[in-house]
């Protein structure tokens, strides 16, 4: 299937590991050109010059926060400045950290999380897609043609309350509603906007994080593991491939009629059925 | 993006009506070996030509035929159904409220056991083999309130799409994907091109090993104008 994107100008933010980096990856072999960034520099040109020597002169990277508006906009500037105006938004930012002794939000229940943290959760998570978003739109819709996705997580739609969620239970769904009011503003716009729902898929941010609960909960990883891929109907994890490849999918030409879906890319976890 | 569909073998039901025929042609474009089943030999005829007349190859047919039917007849043919697309054609419109009897409802309704019997038929292969694909193509008001009177369709689709959710968990540990696509029926013009090409490239890609993690999704096809936030 020729996805018709070929020239697309592309930003993936969290562009350096697992899923933006694969997505990153399934971009440029359809012909985009891609901006990369991520917070930390060295991985980030270790996974710029790993894209650059497959798809030389089409990827660039730059180091940024994108939860802090003026980074955003100084990555949308710079992909502007380099390969022009942004076709294809992926806003992929992960929330709270395992690492107590790390910054931001943490891992917690309810009962154990203080309402700064969820405030903190909101910036990171729903602030930083609506910034990337509204940093883009005008010259998409100048263009009449766009496509904004977002990676998020299966919690937008059922609560993970087994373990540690309650932050992202709590902002996920929020910024599945962020995704579908803009999809409805966006209708006849040329735009089409969907939230990305991961799960369990074999990154090593959720290697790390069900090393740490298996710690947590004094069982080993693997039989941690094998409760959460007893729950899915498919039995294994995912790749970051199949996110890649699911929004390269929803990219082309043929798919701009999907929008203002949450589109699961989690093995068949999630139980609702529709 | 090869969604790899080359040498497998796709079974698409209800394709003599718009969105049967414009997911065989997706599939055929792919490279599927497509095979059409549904109940105006005629339409079928006419679109296996222009499917074989755009250099693709040529469906087979099993007009008049039930679903289990088609499947039972591939197989006898030597060809094992690795797609399995049931397509719920256009039903009676009007609001429940307005029926006199019920005899569109139970018309409406044996969709839901046609879909059973392909889905059966088909899976116990995919099952053997470890791979393969059953989709549903059905209306958007089965996720939405629409500006159409769907009722009949709307019940219909949703007793699928609770049936294809509850699939989906039985035949998954054997490598089988169960999703839906909704689509708008109600656009003309370009938004319906649109719409009918985002079902198309839906089913194909929903049909690809390359969406092999993505099982119990039912998506829209409605440029975002309809429905919930899920």
């Amino acid at each position: 299937m020729d996805l018709g994107i070929a020239g697309r100008v592309a930003v993936v933010s969290g562009g350096s590991k697992g899923q933006g980096l694969s997505t990153a990856d399934i971009l440029l072999a359809e012909g985009c050109k891609v901006m990369i960034s991520a917070r930390t520099p060295e991985p980030l040109e270790a996974a710029r010059a790993g894209l650059e020597a497959k798809a030389p002169g089409r990827v660039a990277a730059l180091a940024a926060d994108m939860t802090e508006p003026d980074q955003v906009a100084r990555v949308v500037a710079a992909t502007r400045a380099r390969f022009g105006p942004v076709d294809i938004a992926v806003s992929n930012v992960i929330g709270h950290t395992i690492d107590p002794t790390q910054s931001g939000t943490h891992a917690g229940f309810f009962a154990d999380t203080p309402a700064s943290e969820y405030a903190a959760e909101f910036k990171q998570l729903f602030l930083s897609a609506w910034w990337l978003a509204r940093e883009v739109i005008p010259e998409m819709r100048a263009r009449r043609w766009g496509r904004i996705m977002n990676i998020a997580s299966g919690s937008a739609r059922e609560p993970q309350w087994e373990i540690p969620h309650i932050l992202p239970n709590t902002v996920r769904p929020a910024v599945a509603a962020l995704h579908r009011s803009l999809s409805a503003d966006l209708a006849d716009s040329g735009i089409t906007v969907n939230n990305m729902l991961t799960g369990p898929v074999a990154t090593q941010r959720n290697i790390d994080y069900y090393t740490w609960l298996a710690g947590e909960r004094g069982i080993t990883y693997e039989e941690l593991i094998a409760t959460q891929y007893a729950r899915l109907p498919l039995r294994r994890p995912g790749r970051p491939e199949d996110m890649g490849n699911a929004i390269a999918f929803l990219c082309s030409e043929q798919a701009r009629a999907i929008s203002g879906q949450c589109f699961s890319v989690v093995g068949g976890r999630l139980r609702h059925v529709y | 993006m090869d969604l790899a569909l080359k040498g497998l073998t796709a079974l698409v039901a209800e394709a003599d009506c718009e969105a049967g025929a414009t997911a065989a042609w997706a599939l055929a474009r792919e490279g599927a070996s497509v095979r059409l089943q549904g109940g105006s030999e005629a339409a079928l005829t006419d679109l296996a030509e222009a499917i074989a007349a755009a250099g693709l190859a040529r469906p087979a047919l099993h007009a008049g035929q039930s679903t289990g039917e088609a499947v039972r007849g591939a197989i006898a043919a030597g060809r094992e159904i690795d797609i399995a697309v049931s397509v719920l054609p256009p039903l009676r419109e009007g609001r429940l409220t307005a029926f006199d009897d019920d005899g569109d409802l139970k018309d409406g309704w044996r969709h839901v056991g046609s879909t059973v019997e392909l889905f059966q038929a088909a899976s116990a292969g995919m099952k053997a083999r470890g791979s393969g694909r059953l989709i549903f193509v059905g209306p958007v008001e089965a996720k939405a309130i629409t500006g159409r009177d769907a009722d009949i369709e709307r019940a219909v689709a949703l007793g699928v799409l609770g049936m294809m959710k509850a699939v989906s968990g039985e035949v998954g540990p054997s490598g089988v994907t169960v999703n839906s696509i909704l689509w708008d029926s109600a656009p003309t013009g370009e938004a319906r091109t649109r719409i009918l090409d985002g079902l198309g490239a839906g089913v194909a890609y929903f049909a690809s090993p390359l969406s092999n993690f993505l099982t119990g999704l039912a998506i829209a096809v409605d440029e975002g104008k309809h429905g919930g936030v899920f």
